[in-house]
């Protein structure tokens, strides 16, 4: 098992925002985490990459069977998870392309940040962007400035691709996106499986999950997990809404 | 003409209330007031061991000294200096009359890199410097405004023209010791069909006030100008960049990154002036300032000025904030700790402008 998450409880200042989470993601799969508006989905998200301010009530997270709650977020990432956010910040003076290469190097377990420590890499992120229909001069930019909201999800995408993590965890990778960048995305995370990764695909439509079937699907709804299944499940979902979605976890 | 200037010195006030009418100062004039009584140097800085791998070809000291090269001609004064600067402010007046060592510089051809070093003193050293780049020139000029630790103080002018149909870039990097003073301007005209490229990198020390006038006169002449800065703990810097498009078809985009680091301040400012000439157009300015640390201050103000009843183009944007959580958690969670993150947001900013790979130096080096 890749990822676990055992009876999590979290909370942020004095609002409990996770109620005993249960759930696993295994290699080579994709697991959709699914659930209205403030259901807690980004919460599990940023909890499990270790955000400051989301404090562990109880329960524990396991990365390859490891605890990686006492690790610090650049840990856990160095470990291989990656968070690709929903709506990542603009980080004016910081090239993304530098960010690429400094992302790289720590990988590499290099200190010098910015020098390219693997020439592969600059041509792999060359190659991704123009796979990705990112414009070469948007590796120079700097880090979300100026970049249209497609141009945001493509470049996290990106990252995930180059960076080859063992966990990718997708934040509502397809708000905003027209259906071409949706068809884009699904092949992306449909690789990431292939590849073996084992990917949490945060979703509130199952409109993605048409071009991804899911191998599963966790509903959450005010921080608890309220139903569990298979692709059918997102389905009556698409279909019935979230209501379905109780009738189902009491079945 | 010094005593002219000595009079208008004594006469004109320090801006103790406001630089600008919406009531705020954001240069410390007593920093400066308080330096005004302090001798002339006995000896000049050496250059600073970040700069050793550069060879100057102007070096302004106690005095100054320089070679020639084909494309270029240094003459040991400066030509009709302060004839392009108003003297309207108490610390422009002290410097025209006190200044004693001095350039002019004419390029023209492909004069190549030219590099200009400003070196300041234990006490006050007042430099000035004009130049002519001939129309049809190319290269770049490189003005390193340096200035070592102490009670001392710096002012340091240059009035530069660029003549038609010129492509040159004009860059500066001040280098102010964290508790020194130094007030630097530079004017450049930019005439008909020319093309500046100009490359900034400010850190300033105790009080810096660096600005950088750029007055686009000619049909089609083009600016594009690019600074970074950084405010480090205990050091005040004030970084003005303003354009004045006067030609028609005129062209400009200022862009300014800048940081304020722990306890420092730092301001980064410019007006895009469109005067009513300038027909057709386009200006555009954009600065950001992040602050990393809760006591450190910054502010971006860009204004723009449109006097053209038709421009092409004109934008302004500033953007101004405190390194959020937000910022550190995306950079931690790419596999950056904090304090690498932190560097590479400044390494950044101080990047921007691309001064510091020009020159060759790591800028985190230099704070």
């Amino acid at each position: 098992m890749a990822l676990e998450v055992k009876g999590l409880s979290v909370r942020v200042r004095d609002k409990v925002v996770l109620k005993g989470v249960s759930l696993s993601v295994r290699y080579g799969t994709v697991h959709a985490v699914m659930g209205p508006n403030g259901s807690g989905k980004s919460s599990l998200a940023y909890t499990i990459m270790g955000r400051e301010g989301y404090e562990v009530m109880e329960g524990d997270i396991l990365l390859d069977g490891e605890s990686i709650l006492g690790l610090e977020t650049h840990e856990r990432a160095l470990r291989g998870i990656y968070l690709a956010m929903q709506d990542p910040p603009a980080l004016p003076g910081v090239r993304f392309g530098t960010l690429v290469v400094a992302a790289s190097n720590k990988r590499l377990g290099e200190a010098e940040l910015t020098r390219v420590k693997d020439p592969s890499v600059i041509r792999s992120m060359r190659a991704l962007a123009s796979e990705l229909g990112l414009a070469p001069e948007l590796l120079q930019r700097e880090v979300n400035v100026g970049f249209s909201g497609g141009e945001r999800k493509r470049s996290e995408l990106l990252q995930a691709a180059l960076l080859k993590p063992k966990v990718v965890i997708l934040d509502e990778p397809d708000s905003g996106l027209d259906v071409d960048g949706i068809k884009k995305v699904a092949e992306y995370i449909r690789r990431f499986r292939e590849e073996g990764r084992a990917v949490m695909l945060i979703t509130h439509y199952a409109r993605l999950l048409k071009h991804v079937v899911p191998d599963e699907v966790t509903v959450l709804i005010g921080g608890e997990v309220v139903a569990r299944g298979g692709a059918e499940l997102a389905f009556a979902i698409e279909e019935k809404g979230y209501a379905i979605a109780k009738e189902w976890g009491m079945k | 003409m010094r005593q002219k200037y000595l009079e208008l010195f004594r006469s004109l006030p320090f801006q103790h209330v406001a630089d600008t009418p919406t009531v705020r100062h954001y240069t410390d004039w007593r920093v400066f007031e308080e330096r005004l009584g302090l001798p002339h140097s006995e000896t000049e800085l050496e250059v600073p061991p970040q700069l050793s791998h550069i060879r100057p070809h102007v070096r302004l000291g106690l005095g100054a000294s320089y070679v020639t090269r084909e494309g270029v001609k240094v003459f040991g004064e400066p030509i009709e200096p302060m004839s392009t600067i108003e003297v309207a402010d108490k610390m422009t007046a002290y410097h025209a009359a006190s200044w004693r060592a001095g350039a002019h510089l004419e390029l023209e051809g492909e004069f190549g890199n030219l590099y200009v070093i400003s070196l300041g003193g234990e006490a006050y050293m007042g430099h000035h410097l004009t130049l002519k780049v001939r129309g049809g020139a190319s290269g770049n000029v490189y003005f390193l405004d340096v200035l070592p630790d102490g009670r001392n103080l710096k002012t340091f002018f240059i009035e530069g023209a660029v003549e038609e149909k010129a492509s040159v870039g004009i860059h500066l990097l001040s280098l102010h010791s964290p508790g020194s003073a130094a007030f630097t301007l530079g004017k450049f005209l930019i005439y008909d069909g020319a093309e500046v490229t100009s490359r900034s990198l400010v850190v300033g020390g105790k009080m810096s006030r660096v600005q950088l006038d750029y007055v686009v006169k000619g049909e089609g002449a083009k600016l594009k100008a690019f600074a970074s800065s950084a405010g480090r703990s205990g050091t005040k810097t004030d970084f003005v960049l303003n354009s004045y498009n006067v030609g028609a078809y005129s062209e400009v985009i200022v862009a300014g990154r800048g940081a304020a680091l722990d306890k420092g301040y730092l301001s980064l400012r410019g007006s895009a002036i469109v005067e009513e000439s300038a027909r057709q157009a386009s200006s555009e300015i954009e600065l950001q300032v992040i602050m990393l640390g809760e006591e450190a201050r910054g502010f971006a103000v860009p204004v723009l000025e449109i006097h053209s009843g038709e421009v092409a183009k004109g934008n302004h944007s500033a953007g101004i904030s405190h390194v959020a959580a937000e910022h550190l958690f995306y950079l931690s969670s790419r596999g950056l700790s904090r304090k690498e993150a932190e560097r590479l947001m400044v390494s950044g900013i101080l990047g921007f402008s691309g001064l510091a790979e020009e020159l060759n130096l790591d800028p985190l080096e230099l704070l």
